[in-house]
């Protein structure tokens, strides 16, 4: 019994199993979610860091993870703003602008520049990818987890 | 005795570190929306708060476009979990100035008050070929997030006045804006069916996805083939929520009769005429209270108005108001949990819609559609509301 809570206990205090590596690296990507960008989902980095270190749980990819939820936080590189202008483009998203000869690209790098820092979107998009890999780190307690779906 | 207690407290929060939990009970160091929020709720009775920044969402907000500026119709909402905090994802109906061309856009929320449109909108947009049954207009019905594949499914209703009128659709997206719209719409859960008693229309859904099964809850109309009068045919035509199941997105099983039904044809209750909008939200397991628990709009008038001209007949509601059922199954049993609306209506302006009700950390969190009035200009406008209460109260559990 005492090993039994000793190992709960360890499970505990090293965040949730699989995640012990996460702690510095979940308490990098909260500061920027919740200091440079002002999400207001949680009321500090360390509630945020908390349920961090839950979504890490029995993740072997927490670092794969933690980069998708950092790039939606910092500021995109050149390519990739080059890259959604040219998606945008594509998609009609300008359509109005280049048929009646407005479109500015220099102006809309710029504003997508912008909207890719600190982008929740693409937080939201960084957790429907990973949904898609199944935690396969061992269960501490088997018995004590079971599952749901989003809506 | 202090060790077996040490050991419950480690397997609660072991509880904790499920992905994609549910939790069955609120979680003190989650947020919690009274403090995420600028504003206040304001109680109002049996526990129910309303947000008093309402509404939370509209075409009057500074970030509106011009696609939307004429109004924001039906909506669904789809909520995730980051890092312990609910993020809001809308997928809304807007409609465009002069044409009322009706399309579909996206918008995000981390604190269910604070709405964030995508600079791509609309995301969803009319067909552009002649015969496309959404040409005229793309509405949303209802949406849900496969988990296991990552991918979100839209119904939504297609209008083309010259051809098939106003029809069901599918389309599906990995992202929220990139949609594909399904080769084999319209759909039409109904054919086939020919029970005199079973919904014949869709008139608003909800989607849930549950193992490999999305469940539809939906609003529709059973109507007679043939009758004298609009009396009789106020008497004779109903407006119940039906229930429909799907694998794939666009093949069907459909209960043929009603799930939840009208109260009764001229009855006092608030929902005597019609019910519709369902919303399911699911709570525990089923053991000890019901599994599926269903918000929808209730209403106690119909307005039926005769076109000879066209031949048509133009049906509205009055008197609108929010239920709520529950059920132990998806498909049936389904009992109204009180006789009252839900207290969310404090101003009694019985034009309350839509609601889309979630489950988060021991609250049900519901959002609506109502009216309001702009305070510059007077005018009365639709937006979109917002209501909490502890679940389940103790009236819900027995």
């Amino acid at each position: 019994m005492t090993r039994i809570a000793l190992l709960l206990a360890c499970a505990l205090l090293f965040g949730c199993g699989g995640s012990g590596d996460s702690g510095p690296r979940c308490e990098q990507v909260c500061r920027k979610f919740v200091n440079v960008c002002g999400w207001p989902a949680w009321t500090s980095v360390e509630q945020c860091k908390r349920g961090c270190l839950e979504d890490m749980y029995r993740r072997s990819d927490a670092n794969e993870v933690l980069d998708c939820y950092a790039a939606a936080a910092d500021p995109p590189t050149t390519e990739a703003v080059n890259a959604a202008v040219d998606e945008a483009v594509a998609r009609g998203v300008y359509d109005s602008g280049i048929s009646q000869g407005t479109f500015d690209r220099a102006a809309a790098l710029s504003q997508m520049t912008e909207q890719m820092t600190c982008d929740p979107f693409a937080a939201v998009q960084c957790k429907t990818d990973a949904v898609l890999v199944r935690p396969d780190l061992p269960l501490v307690n088997e018995d004590s987890v079971g599952s749901s779906s989003p809506d | 005795m202090r060790l077996r207690a040490l050991v419950l407290v480690l397997a609660v929060g072991l509880l904790s570190c499920e992905e994609e939990y549910n939790y069955l009970t609120s979680v003190e160091y989650r947020p919690d929306i009274h403090d995420v929020v600028e504003c206040d709720f304001s109680p109002t009775e049996e526990g129910w708060e309303r947000y008093t920044c309402l509404p939370v969402f509209s075409d009057r907000d500074p970030e509106s476009e011009p696609w939307e500026s004429s109004g924001i119709g039906d909506f669904d909402i789809v909520q995730r979990e980051i890092f312990g905090a609910p993020f809001y994802q809308m997928w809304y109906s807007g409609q465009a100035p002069f044409t009322g061309t009706e399309e579909i856009g996206y918008a995000l929320s981390m604190d269910a008050t604070n709405w964030i449109r995508h600079p791509w909108n609309p995301v969803l947009k009319t067909g552009e070929r002649e015969g496309d049954f959404d040409r005229d207009g793309a509405s949303v019905g209802c949406i849900a997030f496969d988990g296991r594949l990552g991918r979100y499914h839209l119904w939504y209703t297609g209008t083309n006045s010259e051809a098939s009128g106003t029809t069901f659709g599918h389309a599906t997206s990995t992202d929220g804006t990139l949609w594909l719209k399904d080769l084999q719409n319209p759909l039409d859960p109904f054919a086939g069916i020919t029970s005199p008693t079973s919904i014949s229309r869709v008139w608003g859904c909800d989607a849930l996805y549950e193992d490999g099964l999305f469940h539809l809850w939906v609003g529709g109309v059973t109507r007679p083939d043939n009758f004298a009068g609009l009396e009789e045919f106020l008497e004779q035509t109903h407006y119940d929520v039906g229930y429909m199941s799907t694998v794939d997105g666009v093949n069907f099983d459909v209960v043929e009769q009603p799930v939840l039904l009208h109260t009764q044809h001229r009855g006092p209750q608030f929902d005597a005429e019609g019910v519709h909008k369902p919303s399911v939200f699911t709570f525990g397991d089923g053991t000890e209270t019901d599994r599926y628990w269903m918000l929808y709009a209730g209403y106690n008038d119909v307005i039926a108005t005769d076109d000879p001209g066209s031949n048509l007949i133009f049906i509205g509601q009055e008197g609108q108001s929010l239920g709520l059922a529950s059920s132990n199954a998806p498909d049936s049993g389904w009992e109204r949990v009180t006789d009252t609306p839900v207290p969310l209506d404090p101003d009694l302006t019985r034009t309350l819609d839509s609601p889309r009700a979630f489950f988060i950390n021991g609250r049900v969190h519901v959002f609506f559609t109502d009216s309001f009035v702009d305070e510059e200009s007077g005018e009365e406008f639709t937006g979109i509301g917002l209501g909490i209460a502890p679940f389940p109260s103790s009236e819900e559990s027995q």
